[in-house]
């Protein structure tokens, strides 16, 4: 491709539809979701838009979580590593300070750099390398089952974000109060049926997408950031600060997880006010859930403190702090992506079940689990209302774990398990048949297959 | 080899004391206590004292912990605050009904687990093998409690005379009652219970919870098992046994699949609480007279004794679990050796 080409326009340089169009197409679909519903909600409902704008009086609270978050970067100073962590802290504060509403600083502090980083227009011609994330994503991208559990993350977040907007009818309204009914699924304008209190199957659905989705990612966003830590503090000094916390993490693993959540939050949850039984189930689970990462951690740290940068760094008199957060950590982000990712899902399942026995987030509230628990009553009378519940959890987990075992296999490919079709294949084989050639003319005409290349 | 084991064990004990003080601590830190289920308008304050008194509540920590750890040394967890048994009867009582439920899916688990994972390995990029890895991940990613309520919609709809819950059948304890009746008052028997259709009664309340309770299992042993086979077949001694002509049948059973396992293996020492503990929120459902709804009651009553004696046990068999998995490996992988 050509210079002028480039600057021509090109649908395939539109963001998302381009990538819809031209592929990676399910995370061009989740793009392109991510623009339109935002877009239609603005068109066909925008004086509540606008209400709902005034009302969480966004922008004010969306520049301090923004604040939050780069001063606890600038304290930290330090490259990628950190922000992880550093970004579960600003969550973590954002959230405490502003409860349920703490989705909508998230939309507006990273969704447009997400947008932006994830829709660049794919650029043609030639570059001067890769990154390794560059590589990282390209792998990601070029599966589909990748490709869908990216997808299926985006569009569970965007209804978490945009559930108000969405939702037929109040969650918690009973909408044939008088006569309590069970609906099927389509009958009466339920389009998923209605619950034992004639409330929406679909808009509670949509509704507890919020408790599923907020518990994930907080409580997996503190045990990481608590593991991450952990296992460099252990794998860097290592002697007594290693036996000591390694012997924490034996003694806490011992404990047995699920019967210490029934026993804390049943016995804690009367103490707690009902609005904050969420940051409870929260903080219990991220602090239970640590053990597992702080170990992966600690076995990266003690092979990547060995390599020679390390050394390079020591001898260059570095500090610690520099070499821990600077040098070594970037270089054992790898399984703590994955294990972040498939801790959600494993987390929204812990969740569900929790609510399942009813020790989750008190009642009127819907959660996916506690409308799975209601439909046990009427299992044989109304199937719908635990069967769709069960099916979205199960849809939510299956996208969090094909996102991780993508991001797995993208960072390891040699584990990397990807049919090629007939054409991949047959493009593949030409590929290495050009190069062949060309070496094999280079070598013929006494110079380097690299420099033929860049003159073609 | 042995004095590893040795030493492993010797760390073991100060970490379940450790264990035991934790769980303690955290029983004890715990708002209310349980005489709180006595208080109330129709309970003079006389009465709670004596309550807390009976319960040995009125006591120092200090004290109580002094006791405690005295009795479980000697595997005393004292008397259930809720129905005045011991605690070793109820757990007893609990627990081989649990180990019944939890062995039978520990095997569905592994059986299955490996042989889907061995399929979809060997046929990498065959269909079968797209079918199983997917299927398998949707498994691993239902929760089970969903998963049981589903089989019994599916059964209440298409096998309306399976059992559903509990674990023997009406007609069984009928005819125990009859039986039992007989025996009391020296009358001739009329009716006949034999062993078999004991058996067959067990077997049919059995499998609807021990599925539920070991698919989701299996299919994260079958995924673990995939990765685990791919990584073996890919060597270079399996090439060699191949190009020896060796037939493909026992390529895979004999030569990959020995090693493959060995990873799987050392999941069994960790699967060894899940016997005890897997099964809390299924037991709930198909009302299984077992552990984890010992423990559900328990933590609703506020039963201290009884969670502190079924915590420690499944702390003592995570502890055990670890231990026996690092054996286990030394054990079949002849390459590791601990000194």
């Amino acid at each position: 491709m050509t210079e002028s080409a480039s600057h021509s326009f090109s649908l395939r340089n539109v963001p998302a539809l381009g990538q819809f169009l031209f592929g990676p197409r399910w995370v061009g679909l989740g793009l392109l979701l991510a623009v339109l519903v935002p877009l239609g909600i603005l068109v066909i409902e925008p004086g509540r838009v606008w209400g709902a704008l005034m009302g969480f009086d966004l922008l004010a609270k969306a520049c301090l979580a923004l604040f939050l978050l780069l001063s606890l970067i600038g304290i930290f100073r330090a490259k990628a590593a950190i922000y992880l962590p550093a970004m579960g802290l600003a969550f973590m504060l954002a959230f405490l300070l502003f409860g349920q509403r703490w989705f909508s600083l998230f939309f507006l502090v990273v969704s447009p750099a997400l947008v932006m980083r994830l829709a660049r227009p794919r650029r043609e011609g030639p570059r001067h390398g890769k990154s390794q994330w560059m590589l990282l994503s390209e792998r990601f991208l070029r599966s589909t089952l990748a490709q869908m559990g990216l997808f299926g993350v985006m569009f569970f977040y965007l209804i978490t974000f945009f559930g108000p907007f969405l939702w037929p009818v109040d969650p918690l309204l009973q909408v044939d109060a008088g006569n309590l009914k069970l609906m099927g699924p389509g009958t009466h304008g339920f389009l998923f049926g209605s619950d034992q209190f004639s409330r929406d199957i679909l808009s509670r659905l949509i509704a507890g997408a919020w408790i599923s989705m907020t518990i994930g990612l907080f409580a997996v966003g503190l045990s990481i950031s608590m593991g991450f830590f952990f296992g460099l503090l252990a794998g860097f000094f290592g002697g007594w600060v290693d036996f000591v916390v390694m012997r924490l993490v034996d003694l806490l693993l011992g404990i047995p997880r699920l019967v210490l959540l029934l026993v804390v939050v049943a016995f804690f949850k009367d103490s707690v006010p009902s609005e904050y039984r969420m940051h409870l189930i929260v903080v219990i689970l991220g602090l239970t859930g640590w053990m597992g990462t702080s170990r992966l951690v600690r076995g990266e740290v003690l092979t990547t403190k060995e390599r020679d940068f390390v050394q390079a760094g020591r001898a260059l008199g570095f500090s610690n702090f520099r070499l821990m957060f600077k040098h070594i950590a970037p270089n054992c982000m790898a399984p703590v992506i994955v294990s972040a990712a498939l801790g959600i899902g494993g987390t929204i399942l812990v969740e569900a079940a929790l609510s399942f026995l009813g020790l989750g987030v008190p009642p009127p509230t819907p959660s996916w689990g506690s409308m799975v628990a209601d439909g046990k009553e009427y299992l044989t009378k109304a199937w719908w209302i635990s069967t769709l519940s069960g099916f979205t959890i199960v849809a939510a987990v299956v996208s969090f774990n094909l996102l991780g075992d993508g991001i797995r296999d993208a960072l390891d490919p040699r584990l990397a398990s990807k049919r090629l079709n007939r054409k991949q294949i047959l493009a593949a084989m030409r590929r290495s048949e050009q190069k062949e050639g060309l070496e094999r003319q280079a070598q013929r005409m006494g110079g380097s297959p690299k420099g033929l290349q860049e003159g073609v | 080899m042995f004095a590893y084991i040795l030493r492993r064990v010797l760390t073991s004990i100060p970490l379940l004391f450790l264990l035991a003080t934790l769980l303690f601590i955290l029983i004890h830190m715990v708002p209310g206590d349980p005489s709180d289920l006595h208080i109330g308008d129709r309970f003079s304050p006389e009465y709670v004292a004596q309550i807390k008194k009976n319960m040995g509540l009125d006591q120092p920590v200090i004290v109580q912990y002094g006791k405690w750890l005295r009795n479980v040394a000697i595997f005393d967890f004292g008397e259930s605050f809720a129905n005045s048994r011991t605690v070793s009867s109820l757990v007893l009582e609990a627990l081989p009904n649990t180990l019944l439920l939890s062995g039978i899916s520990l095997v569905l688990i592994f059986g299955l687990g490996v042989m889907m994972g061995v399929i979809s390995a060997v046929r990498q990029y065959h269909p079968s093998d797209f079918i199983l890895t997917l299927v398998s991940l949707f498994l691993y990613s239902m929760p089970s409690f969903w998963l049981a309520l589903m089989l019994i919609l599916l059964s209440a709809r298409f096998f309306p005379s399976w059992p559903l819950s509990g674990m023997v059948g009406e007609e069984v304890i009928n005819k125990m009652a009859a039986i039992q009746e007989a025996k009391e008052f020296g009358e001739p028997l009329t009716v006949h219970l034999s062993t078999w259709e004991v058996f067959l009664d067990r077997a049919r309340h059995l499998v609807m919870p021990a599925f539920a309770l070991g698919i989701a299992g299996a299919a994260g042993v079958a995924r673990f098992t995939r990765s685990s086979m791919l990584e073996i077949i890919r060597q270079d001694f399996i090439r060699t046994a191949r190009a020896k002509g060796v037939s493909g049948r026992v390529v895979i059973l004999k030569h990959a699949l020995r090693n493959g396992l060995i990873p799987v293996i050392t999941l069994l020492g960790l699967y060894l609480p899940f016997l005890v503990s897997g099964a809390v929120l299924i037991e709930s459902i198909f009302a299984w007279p077992g552990m984890g709804r010992l423990i559900v009651t328990a933590i609703n009553q506020r039963d201290y004794p009884v969670i502190m004696a079924t915590s420690l046990l499944l702390a003592f068999l995570v502890v055990v679990g670890n231990l026996l998995a690092d054996i286990l490996y030394a054990v079949v992988d002849p390459r590791i050796r601990y000194d």
